[in-house]
């Protein structure tokens, strides 16, 4: 039984897995699902927090937000800013932020500011990242122990 | 060198581990032993293509939950393991299950099955065999033999004791070779 065994190997690769590939398109398929339940997937975390953090006491306009993305050396939505109102969008489908519209000199425009959902979100990243990182240990030296 | 220092300005230290990256790397590197896995315990290709998305996308959202205290291979096996009889216990799957049976347990039209069964080779009769083992014995079977893995490996992935792991294995032996004999 043993020296069959041994065979396992080759013979269920010949018979059993013969047809069987996670090929390219399967790998796609899956990076596209993932993009699809997270649609703000591709933006770096410290634009997300910047965002985050710009709107957490004071409600603030689309553009007021992009400035202070730019005044942080974001480029992030430098000539796209469109996906920057997508992309609060999507926050506010999710609950994490909320636009309200006020009227400004003739003008409306919308504000957007965090829900208690977002404030969660953000608090909860937030004690994540008190964790030192390897970086801020090898900066402080390796004395203490 | 100056281009270097400005991009970390930008990204600050706290910049996360790229879970992408990750998941990328992790089905570009285990893609196809995870899908086989599965289809030894689903035996569907359809199903088992399915099961392998499902199981990746849940390994990018338990990222977090990773500790280096076992292997990535062992942390994914164990996931696509679970998720497996997770899905085999399912309402689902059960009635696709019955429907198959009753499909396969009608009266074949022609005398050429029994002839191709005869045709096996001896080392297809055997993987075949493996693959109509109960579960318990096939996942055993499947990771020492197939996958190579140690007992102790076999023992975390399968969340099993690894003297449970030895008695499930010898006995696996013994049916596989009461039913590759018997043919």
């Amino acid at each position: 039984m043993e020296k069959k065994l041994a065979r396992l190997k080759k013979s269920m690769t010949k018979h059993v897995f013969k047809d069987l590939s996670f090929s390219a398109e399967h790998q796609n398929a899956v990076r596209e699902r993932l993009q699809r339940r997270y649609p703000f997937i591709s933006y770096s975390d410290n634009t997300l927090w910047t965002i985050f953090t710009s709107i957490e006491h004071h409600p603030k306009h689309g553009f007021d937000i992009l400035q202070i993305l730019f005044h942080k050396g974001d480029m992030t939505f430098h000539r796209q800013e469109g996906y920057l109102y997508t992309l609060l969008h999507t926050f506010e489908s999710r609950g994490f932020i909320k636009g309200e519209w006020s009227r400004e000199k003739d003008k409306w425009k919308k504000y957007y500011f965090l829900t208690n959902k977002g404030k969660k979100a953000l608090h909860k990243a937030a004690q994540k990242q008190k964790a030192p990182s390897l970086k801020n240990i090898l900066e402080g030296g390796l004395a203490e122990t | 060198m100056e281009e270097e220092v400005k991009e970390s300005a930008v990204f600050p230290a706290n910049t996360p581990f790229d879970k992408e990256a990750f998941l990328d790397d992790i089905m570009h590197d285990y893609g196809h032993d995870i899908l086989r896995l599965v289809y030894t315990y689903v035996n569907n290709k359809a199903v088992a293509e399915d099961l392998t998305q499902d199981i990746f996308l849940k390994c990018y959202r338990k990222f977090d939950q990773f500790n280096y205290e076992s292997s990535i291979k062992t942390w994914l096996y164990r996931i696509t393991v679970n998720h497996c009889k997770d899905y085999l216990r399912s309402w689902h799957c059960r009635k696709v299950m019955i429907n198959e049976a009753v499909i396969s347990a009608l009266p074949s039209k022609d005398k050429q099955v029994d002839d191709e069964v005869i045709q096996k080779s001896t080392d297809e009769q055997l993987a075949d065999a493996v693959m109509r083992l109960p579960m318990k014995y096939r996942e055993v079977i499947y990771l020492f033999y197939y996958e190579e893995l140690k007992l102790e490996e076999i023992s975390a992935t399968l969340n099993v004791n690894i003297n449970t792991i030895k008695s499930r294995l010898k006995r696996a032996r013994e049916v596989l070779k009461m039913m590759v004999e018997e043919v």
